[in-house]
This record gives C-alpha cells, structure tokens and sequence, in this order.
C-alpha cells in the first residue's frame, strides 16, 4: 500500500483515519472488527437506511473515522443505484471500501445477520395465531415510532448541510421537490437523479463560504 | 405451510430476481414473492403478511424478512437460501459501484453538497408513504412530531424510539 493517499478530504467530520485509508485492502481494519462493527449496526439500527442516517453518521464517521461526512451522503445516494436494498448496497459498499470483496462479503453477512435471524426466530416460534388482536396495535405504533425517527433524520440532513443561506434554500426547494416527485409515484432513481443534477448546477463549491 | 415443489435453488434464484426490482427502494421483492408463490398457492397469504410484520419490527435492513419467507417455503436451508439470494446482487452491484465511486471522485465531491437535501427529500418521502395509508389521529401526528424534534435535538439511539413505541403499543392494547 502506498504512503499517498487517493482521497484528498476538504473537510473531514474530525481528524479521521479515513484520510490514510485506502479504498480496499486496508490492513488497519481487520475483517472481524468491521463484521463485528456491521453486524452491531444491524443489531441496533431500526427503521431501514435512512432511518439510521444519524446512527450510522456517529458510528462510522465520528467513532470510527472509517468515512467523511461528505462520503457517507455520497454512498448513501450511490446505494439507492444498486439493485439491491438500499441499506444492505450501502453496508456492501463500506466492506468493499475497506477491504474490497472479502469486505464486501463479510460486510453483507454481518449487517444482515441480525434481522435474518430476529425474522427467522419470530417465523419459527410465533405465529399471527399466536399474538392475535395484539399485532395490529403492535404495527400502528411501531410504525409511527419508525415516521418520526424518518421525519427527524431529514430534518437533521438539513440542518447539517454547510452552505450559505441562499444554497441552503434551493436545497430545501429542492429535496421539498424530490418528497413530492417521489410520493407522486415518479421513479425514486429517476427523481433521486434529477435532484441531484439540478442540485449541482445550483449549488456549486464556489459559492459555498468557508467553514 | 408451504409446497414441496420449491427447492433451494429456485429460493435463491427467485429472490435473487426479486432483489433485482429493488433499485432505489420500493417494493419490487414483494410484488415478485406474491406472484410467483402467493398467488400460485404455494405461500399462504397470512405468513407472507406475518413475515413482512416481522421484518418491519425487527432492526437492520427490512429485507430480513425473506428469511422466513424462506423458511415458510423450504424450512431452515430455504432461510439460507433467501439470504444468499438477496447478498449475491447486493454484493455483486456493491462492487461494481465501487470500483466506478472511487474513479468518480470529484464528480462525488461535487454531488455531496446537495445530496443532503436530496437525502432529506427521499427519506421524508418514505415516511409520508409510511403515514398515508395509516389515517392518523390527532394525537398520533402529535406525537410523529414530538419525535422528530426529539431526534434532531438529542440523536436518541433509534432502537430506543422503536422499542418504545412498541412498549406503548403492547400497554395500550392490555388496557384495551
């Protein structure tokens, strides 16, 4: 492995071992600690990919210094171009940054495990006959659980993004426009694209202040 | 539970299938399930629903769930089964990406400024899909709002949230 590093950071979240990571075959972090690491998000993180953002922010950007701020978003965006679920494509990704395919494949099993197994040991153990009346109840107020933590981890996307004023209305517009495209049924590649290009186009580094 | 006629292989050439409708999010695995072993007979309408319910409760990616449907469909290996299914695409299309994401730097650097709002607008839109066909209350919406303030003032671990919420939920059908 050479010396220099291939990424150059502009803004690392803090001082981070990410920016003497290479993108594969990194001896640093060994397959066991980044299954084990994995295999802990997929344990703890309830609600899919986005619901997890700010979980996965602290473990993998601040905690573990394994990613940028700016690279998380951007693998989070680059997971919903894999044919595959999004937040297994972004746990994919992470193993395969570390240490290419055998990262890839202990990366995937680890962060799947969990809730193969919670699902596994629900079918076989219980049964809708089983909990009855209860499980309507048990849904409805899961799932309002789960919208607000939805709600809460876009509000903290927004409230994160560095950009003047100005940018940082466009992107309100512009995500505000992404919500309504995707729950008018558009293609969510299709919008998720789009938001992107035009995001681009408006909001340039140039005109992003210093931080 | 289920027919004989589905074996290993086919369990994991079906969901690998079905994995493949998954660009984006969305819910291509579940339409492909419930046409080729739904509505063919072989998986009863009450388990594929409680496997959903399932993978909805439990943490990590929801598509834990195709454990039990592969379970329902060939018992213990046809759970394995459903795993190797949905990794091999995922693995595959994670190390295809990859290979582009670390060529494809500055065009990166340049996508991470909006991508936040962009993220921001897709996850808002899963919740509002999520909400809509719930029809609810008051006091419910109420409380949607009440956590996502709480989430962005004090990042509580997520598991708390849900685990909460099914707490309430168990003590408010008892009371019931």
């Amino acid at each position: 492995m050479t010396n220099t590093p291939k990424f150059k950071m502009t803004k690392p979240a803090k001082e981070s071992v990410a920016q003497k990571l290479e993108p594969g075959n990194n001896p640093q972090v060994s397959l066991l600690k980044l299954g084990l690491i994995l295999f802990r998000i997929g344990a703890t993180s309830f609600g899919g990919l986005w619901a997890a953002t700010h979980k996965l922010e602290k473990e993998l950007v601040s905690k573990r210094g394994w990613l940028t701020v700016d690279e998380q978003k951007a693998l989070m965006v680059a997971a919903t171009l894999i044919p595959a679920p999004k937040f297994l494509a972004f746990g994919g990704m992470i193993g395969f940054r570390l240490r290419k395919w055998p990262g890839g494949i202990v990366a995937l099993f680890s962060i799947l495990a969990p809730p193969g197994l919670f699902v596994l040991a629900g079918a076989i153990v219980l049964s809708p006959e089983n909990l009855g009346s209860a499980m309507p109840v048990l849904s409805r107020s899961v799932g309002i659980g789960v919208i607000g933590l939805l709600f809460g981890n876009a509000l903290h996307q927004i409230r994160n993004a560095k950009v003047p004023l100005r940018e940082w209305v466009t992107g309100i517009a512009i995500g505000a426009s992404v919500a309504v495209f995707t729950i008018m049924g558009a293609p969510l590649i299709v919008v998720a694209i789009s938001g992107l290009i035009i995001g681009i186009c408006l909001i340039r580094p140039k005109q992003v202040s210093n931080q | 539970m289920t027919g004989d006629s589905v074996g290993f292989l086919e369990i994991v050439m079906i969901i690998t299938f079905s994995t493949l409708f998954s660009v984006g999010g969305g819910n291509g695995p579940l339409a492909i399930i419930q046409d080729r072993w739904v509505n063919s007979g072989l998986l009863e309408p009450a388990l594929f629903s409680w496997a959903l319910a399932l993978g909805y409760l439990s943490p990590g990616p929801k598509a834990g769930f195709l454990s039990a449907i592969g379970y329902y469909m060939y018992g213990l290996p046809g759970a394995f089964a459903a795993m190797i299914g949905v990794i091999l695409p995922s693995l595959v299309g994670a190390g295809a990406v990859s290979y582009w994401f670390d060529r494809l730097q500055p065009a990166i650097k340049r996508i991470s400024l909006p991508a936040g709002f962009v993220i921001a607008g897709m996850i808002s839109a899963a919740a509002w899909k999520l909400a809509e066909p719930m029809a609810l209350s008051t006091i419910e919406l109420a409380s949607i709002i009440a956590i996502a303030v709480w989430v962005v003032w004090r990042s509580p671990e997520p598991a708390i949230i849900v685990l909460g919420a099914a707490a309430l939920g168990l003590i408010g059908w008892i009371a019931g």
